[in-house]
């Protein structure tokens, strides 16, 4: 078996993998979507599974942004109720294994210098936009040490305290499911700390101009570029997970895994589309690249996401190769309606598939 | 022989003979005597029982700041770090002759009467105390030369773009990629200044004017911009300091407490819970649907988001629920400190998450409460302005000089880290943390010391410094001890004093980690430190945040006892002066590192300690005898130099303990300072308040407004007691003091 739902995350993500067999069915939740998340959708979803005697074997954090990370801070803090009300367990929502989870330090500022000039650039009150950016710093922390409160083993396996793919071992498996890190690598981890000090200069450029736009467009991309991204298979079929990570970046994290062919490219069963199907992270060529018959995208129109040279994107390359696919998606937005009146659907071999409103999760079944 | 200026104190008028004698070039006053001794003259003088304090050597320039310096982490910019001065900067050295402008004078000691006198006949009033001898006065050129002449003043010079400074967070210095962030600056214009031609003079210069109100401006500038330069050379222009934007005192914790039900601080046997006592709390909202505070809302008032006074995020109802939660929803188990009292709420949420709320001038929010019945004040909040004075530290003392029965409690901030110490010793917490306002002169300051619970299940207990803040307790001792556990301790993440004038700060402390209390509905439970078993109403939180209010809630006990069982209208001071008279030392080794003395940098003059606060069942022996002179003209100091004098009558058995405090007129640094004595009449021992204080350069102590004498096992006998006007620039000053003990009978004039 290998299913996986999308949760309504509204402009976040959060998707809860499902393998094993339909006798003992086994868990993995990848991010845990903005606030409310939990509260509305998630707690749900997680509930009868804890109630039959199933747990989690992981939690993974993509990157520390709060629309990914808050339903994880939710989760933890609901399980540590649930262990001070009741130690043995017996009544908690769900049990979980372990966390996957990169720091900002690990990852990005193993030498500390960044986080001061971030703190200094955060603390004008000229960039409300700056301090949203940063903000997921602080929740990563708090994200760790609810994990240590719980006595919840984090990146276990991985040397440094850091998941990316040069020091990821063998593929970690969970029964029949096999994850296999293909981002970032640490050429990427090495790129973004210099993008993130050209980040830091452009950032006080534009304040210096009072631009705006250069400001909204440099504050929120970079952090979101430390996604760790998996390729997870199951009964030989595929779904790749990809956070907000950069198009780029998973590219080379597909090569430096060996999951590229000799024509550079790779086709899963489902692909995640990154960063809600922001046009930002991706490009037409990498739609052609790695290809799937079905993709998924959580967004519901915050930020203009998904975006429509997205979706068209996606739509194109699929059409132009006569392959037929699904896109799922969480919401409908002015995006996919524009997408239907641009692309006929029937012509170009499409289908557009929503979480019916009011309702928590969509199913994508890969393997029954 | 060389001489030194010294001042001698005198108690008795044999001793006033006695230093009339030894000193020459005297100078009387009712209570002391200023003059020149040599070295055996002072020794001698000593011998005979005076208490003799040497005036520092006459430095030529005195200068606002200067004191005890810049506080670490802050700078000011100058013409040192610009270069070559320009044509326009030597100009600002040298006064305008046309018109009146501001001077520093520095006296050769106190003001004294006669010298009041002698400035006043050349027509001069001085306008502001400039710790130590300092002065500043608006003259014309011609005063300027005629006040140079006076023998008493030793030093006259124009107030200068230096004196004006313009103080920065370390943040500002140039980083490499060279970070260019405009920041909000506030202008504080000199007493007596019309803004309008500042107001011109930005304007001209297209800096972008974020408020003006009274003597405050606040402008947008880049921190390197020769602008603000500029502008510190402007007459009347005082003072330039970087504003830095207050946030939640738990957010270094990010959260919190639990609260030992405030029983462990006097339980059930003090007998008052706050009964007619408004407390006012500024914070983010209030969850008005708790039934711990059902029927004892004054009211709520939404600042921050427009008729949305609700609190999502959990802090204003955690501190709400520590001040006065009576404990309905859990049976009475969990209350605040005052569970009889009553609330008014400020929400200063914001949309965004932040404390947009707060009004541009603090006396605003204050006055609101005031006007709303509250008598104490409680705001768990502030900016991390590493112990300096800041403009809302001057307006918190405005305000209370104004509304002199308002008792504004603050907790200290969250800034204590040991990381890279400067004053202290590897492992342990530096200095000079204290936020603003609570470097404020006026207000009851809170740092925060370690609750006793150790369950893994409460809050952060189980875990250590170094395991839930790294980056700031990366070394033993204290990264390896327990967030709580030790009662002794303190909270690691409590900010230290003292204040960039020398103060003391905090004032106390009371526990602030893993303190239990209610917990909004609607927030999250991520934002606590962790939940209560079986108690979804009640949350842990920490931090001097959760501190504060239990203080508060303290000082509305103190109150309701003074209304109540002494049927007396207390003053703010009086109230400060109750809390702290009854602090206890803590014993452990981060709570007296450097200074193994209260009052200390860590815990001011000690914890919080209600059973030797009032007199109850739990301390039959105890007893409290106090003056509180606001409401008597006739009984406040009119000039430097007066004293009254008591006496009390002990028993023995109980330790003495004496607190003086005043309501100090606003700006940084003490512009009354008065002085506390006691002896014995019968071994005719002499004790000075704060004669412990660290690096206290003199003594008896110029510099705070608290002055505590703390005499153990007193012997039986009786005391007499000197209060007295060491210095007095702006009368009249009205003073609180308690006494506590085996006292035998009311505080008698001697």
């Amino acid at each position: 078996m290998f299913k996986v739902q999308m949760i309504q995350a509204e402009f976040g993500d959060c998707l809860l993998l499902e393998y094993g067999s339909a006798a003992t069915p086994r868990y993995t939740l990848i991010d845990g979507g903005p606030p409310h998340t939990f509260d509305d959708h998630l707690e749900g979803v997680l509930k009868p599974i804890g109630s039959a005697g199933n747990k989690l074997d992981l939690a993974m954090l993509s990157h520390v942004d709060k629309d990914h990370v808050v339903g994880l801070l939710d989760l933890l803090a609901r399980l540590r109720s649930d262990a001070v009300t009741d130690p043995t367990g017996d009544t908690r929502l769900i049990a979980i294994d372990g966390l996957w989870h990169n720091s900002f330090a690990r990852a990005l500022d193993v030498h500390g210098t960044l986080a001061p000039r971030l703190a200094a650039a955060t603390q004008s009150t000229s960039s409300v936009l700056a301090a949203e950016a940063t903000r997921g710093v602080a929740e990563g922390n708090a994200l760790r040490l609810a994990a240590r409160v719980l006595g919840l083993p984090t990146n276990v396996g991985f040397p440094n305290d850091l998941i990316c793919v040069d020091d990821a071992p063998a593929p970690v498996v969970f029964d029949n499911l096999s994850l296999t890190v293909v981002g970032p690598t640490q050429t990427n981890l090495d790129e973004l700390r210099d993008q993130w000090e050209t980040w830091l200069v452009a950032h006080e450029d534009a304040v210096a101009s009072g631009n705006p736009v250069v400001l909204a467009n440099s504050d929120r991309s970079i952090p979101n570029l430390s996604s760790i991204m998996v390729l997870a298979e199951a009964d030989g079929k595929s779904l790749l997970l990809t956070g907000d990570g950069r198009s780029d970046h998973l590219l080379d994290g597909l090569a430096q895994a060996g999951r590229l062919d000799a024509a550079g490219r790779c086709h899963v069963d489902v692909l995640k589309v990154s960063h809600h199907g922001s046009d930002r992270n991706a490009t037409k060529t990498f739609f052609r690249k790695v290809t799937a018959d079905r993709y998924l995208i959580s967004a519901n129109g915050k930020d203009g996401n998904p975006d429509l040279p997205t979706l068209t994107w996606i739509v194109e390359t699929a059409a132009d190769e006569n392959r037929p696919i699904e896109i799922l998606l969480t919401n409908a937005t002015p995006s996919t309606q524009q997408l239907v009146q641009d692309l006929d659907p029937q012509t170009h071999g499409y289908e557009l598939t929503f979480l019916p409103p009011g309702e928590s999760s969509l199913t994508v079944v890969l393997a029954p | 022989m060389a001489t030194k200026r010294v001042i001698a104190y005198y108690m008795h008028e044999g001793e006033e003979a006695q230093a009339s004698a030894a000193l020459q070039n005297i100078e009387r006053t009712e209570s002391y005597v200023l003059g020149e001794v040599d070295d055996a003259g002072l020794a001698q003088l000593r011998a005979q029982g005076l208490i003799v304090q040497e005036l520092p050597a006459q430095t030529p320039a005195e200068t606002p700041g200067r004191s005890f310096d810049v506080a670490p982490g802050l700078r000011r910019t100058g013409q040192v770090e610009r270069g070559a001065p320009s044509a326009a900067v030597l100009a600002s050295d040298i006064p305008p002759t046309d018109r009146p402008t501001y001077y520093l004078l520095q006296l050769a000691g106190p003001l004294i009467e006669s010298w009041r006198a002698d400035l006043l006949n050349v027509g001069v009033t001085l306008l502001e105390h400039v710790p130590p001898n300092s002065y500043k006065a608006l003259l014309t050129l011609a005063e300027a030369s005629q006040v140079r002449n006076l023998p008493f003043v030793v030093g006259v010079h124009f107030y200068s773009r230096e004196d004006t400074g313009v103080l920065l967070r370390p943040q500002a210095d140039p980083v490499p990629s060279g970070l260019r962030v405009p920041r909000p600056f506030d202008l504080r214009l000199q007493p007596g200044a019309a803004p309008d031609a500042v107001l011109t003079w930005l304007a001209d210069h297209h800096l972008q004017i974020a408020g003006a109100k009274g003597r405050k401006i606040r402008v947008f500038a880049f921190a390197d911009s020769p602008l603000l330069d500029e502008l510190a050379m402007l007459p009347d222009v005082e003072r330039i300091e970087e504003y830095i934007e207050p946030t939640l005192h738990n957010d270094v914790a990010r959260e919190l407490l639990g609260i030992d039900p405030p029983s462990a601080n006097g339980g059930p046997g003090i007998g008052l819970t706050g009964q007619g006592q408004v407390v006012g709390i500024a914070d983010t909202g209030f969850d008005d649907t708790h039934p711990d505070f059902q029927g004892r809302v004054v009211g709520v008032v939404a600042l921050g988001r427009p008729n949305d006074s609700s609190d999502p995020h959990g802090h204003g109802t955690h501190v709400a629920g520590s001040v006065l939660g009576d404990g309905t929803d859990s049976g009475g188990a969990l209350r605040g400190a005052a569970p009889g009292a009553q609330l008014f709420f400020q929400s200063l949420l914001d949309a965004n998450g932040g404390l947009g709320g707060l009004p541009f001038d603090l006396d605003d929010l204050f006055e609101e409460a005031y006007q709303a019945g509250a008598r104490i004040h409680n705001n768990s909040w502030g900016a991390a302005t590493r112990s300096m004075y800041t403009l809302n530290s001057s307006e918190v003392d405005e305000f209370v000089a104004r509304r002199r029965d308002m008792l504004i409690v603050i907790s200290a901030g969250n800034e204590g880290t040991a990381s890279q110490p400067v004053q202290s010793q590897p492992g342990f917490v530096d200095w000079l943390s204290i936020g603003s306002p609570a470097s404020a002169k006026n207000a009851l300051v809170v740092g925060a010391s370690r609750s006793r619970r150790t369950a893994a299940t409460e809050g952060l207990a189980g875990l250590t410094y170094g395991d839930v803040w790294p980056d700031d307790f990366p070394a033993p001792p204290i990264a390896s001890q327990r967030v709580s556990g030790d009662a002794e301790a303190m909270a690691a993440f409590s900010s230290r004093g003292p204040c960039d004038d020398r103060r003391i700060k905090p004032d106390l402390v009371a526990p602030g980690t893993d303190i239990v209390s209610t917990k909004s509905s609607r927030a999250p439970l991520r934002n606590f430190w962790g939940p209560l078993a079986g108690a979804p109403r009640y949350a842990f939180l920490g931090g001097t945040s959760m501190s504060a209010p239990l203080v508060a809630g303290c000082a509305a006990l103190v109150r309701e006892f003074y209304v109540s069982q002494r049927q007396h209208d207390p003053s703010a001071a009086l109230l400060k002066a109750t809390l702290i008279n009854g602090t206890r030392r803590l014993t452990a080794q981060d709570s007296i590192a450097d200074h193994n003395v209260v009052p200390n940098f860590h815990q001011g003059f000690g914890c919080i300690h209600l059973p030797s606060t009032l007199p109850s069942a739990m301390h039959p022996a105890l007893r409290l005898e106090f003056l509180d002179t606001w409401q008597s003209p006739a009984d406040q100091f009119q000039r430097s130099g007066q004293r009254f004098r008591f006496q009390v009558s002990v028993a023995g058995g109980e330790d003495l303990r004496l607190c003086l405090t005043w309501t100090d007129p606003p700006d940084r640094g003490l512009q009354n300072s008065l002085v506390l004595l006691v002896q014995s009449l019968q071994t005719q021992e002499k004790w000075v308040a704060n004669a412990n204080l660290p690096l206290a350069i003199q003594s008896p102590d110029p510099d705070n407004n608290v002055q505590v004498v703390h005499i153990p096992q007193a012997p039986a006998g009786n005391y007499l007691i000197q209060i007295l006007a060491r210095n007095l620039l702006k009368p009249d000053q009205d003073y609180a003091l308690v006494v506590t003990g085996s006292l035998t009978g009311p505080i008698t004039p001697f």
